[in-house]
């Protein structure tokens, strides 16, 4: 179900938008963490019966979460006074790149797997995670230049 | 601790499982995995724990004592089940059937099958196309495709191919074959792995 958020205009659609940016964040917290818990189902799959396809499905997951969880805390950042946002942006950040270098090595690792075996498997693990890092590395950029406004 | 740093904190976690896991498997450190399992139900567990806690402590103290002490019984149960049904079977090795594989079908893009193989004992693989433009097969001895224990290709001008294969030791070992057409020309196969010497 979509809900379309009006502009301000006003103090009355100003507390529209709170409320409505509030229940958003909510609910993608809470969708980011049935994600991750589901990546953790098939990473557990994968240690009983050790088939890679499983990480391939955990790592899916762990993006979708990873996506829904930095664009709540995106959204939940508009919502604070400029000085502290400016503080708290700076502090996300710092975490989204860690992340996102994360991702990116392990990618790379994976992608020299996928080469030298010539494993298609590994490519779409590797493919995942850079997607991941990109994905968090442009919502960071985002964020700062949001703070910066 | 804000949720989404919890979140993050749990994604990193979830991404160096991942990342052992392959590592382990990449080294043909097969014993690593059976822990790892263990180390994921912890981390679950706490992940859960820190994500409960902040709700449980606007109840009252009971209820809070109570939920508490259910929850870190629940995952302690869980953790020692996850880590008696991975680590028990670390050192096992039931024996295997005298056929443990006879598989039949077709092949669209690739299919695998895991059969449990003794040490010591010679099997003979049995691959036949039935139908199609064809297959190729790889046998391993563990997820990763090195190190090849047998490759080969069948076409309709050569559809059989026999392979005899003595395990050095027990457990699980992958059959994969890969279609050669494209999806609108599936490959059928009969695949046979039988006991030799049993």
């Amino acid at each position: 179900m979509s809900e379309t958020v009006p502009g301000p205009r006003g103090e009355a659609s100003g507390t529209l938008l709170g409320v409505a940016s509030a229940s958003t964040v909510r609910f993608y917290d809470a969708l980011s963490i049935v994600f991750f818990v589901a990546a953790a189902a098939s990473l557990a799959f994968l240690g009983l019966y050790l088939i890679t396809d499983f990480v391939v499905i955990a790592l899916g997951a762990m993006d979708i979460g990873t996506i829904l969880n930095a664009t709540s805390r995106m959204i939940a950042l508009r919502r604070v006074g400029a000085e502290i946002r400016m503080k708290k942006a700076l502090s996300t950040v710092r975490i989204f790149h860690l992340i996102s270098y994360a991702c990116y090595g392990l990618a790379f690792a994976i992608f020299a797997v996928a080469v030298v075996n010539l494993d298609t498997d590994f490519g779409v693990m590797g493919l995942e995670l850079t997607g991941c890092g990109t994905i968090l590395m442009a919502i960071s950029r985002s964020i700062r230049l949001e703070s910066l406004a | 601790m804000e949720l989404w740093k919890l979140n993050t904190a749990f994604k990193l976690f979830l991404l160096s499982i991942s990342g052992a896991f392959l590592g382990s498997a990449l080294l043909h450190e097969t014993s690593v995995i059976h822990y790892l399992p263990v180390v994921l139900a912890v981390g679950v567990a706490v992940y859960t724990s820190v994500m409960i806690n902040p709700t449980l402590r606007t109840r009252r103290i009971g209820i809070y004592v109570l939920a508490t002490f259910l929850i870190s019984t629940a995952l302690a149960a869980s953790v020692a089940a996850v880590g008696y049904y991975s680590l028990s079977t670390l050192d096992s090795c039931a024996p295997a059937g005298a056929v443990p594989l006879d598989w039949t079908g077709s092949v669209i893009l690739d299919s695998e099958r895991h059969p449990y193989l003794d040490a010591g004992v010679t099997y003979r693989f049995s691959f036949v196309l039935t139908s199609g433009p064809g297959y190729r097969i790889r046998v391993t001895q563990d997820p990763f495709p090195t190190p090849m224990l047998h490759i080969a290709s069948l076409y309709p001008s050569s559809n059989m191919d026999v392979w005899s294969f003595t395990p050095s030791s027990c457990g699980k070992y992958w059959v994969e074959l890969l279609n050669i057409g494209f999806g609108s020309q599936p490959s059928g196969y009969h695949v046979i792995v039988a006991a030799v010497t049993y």
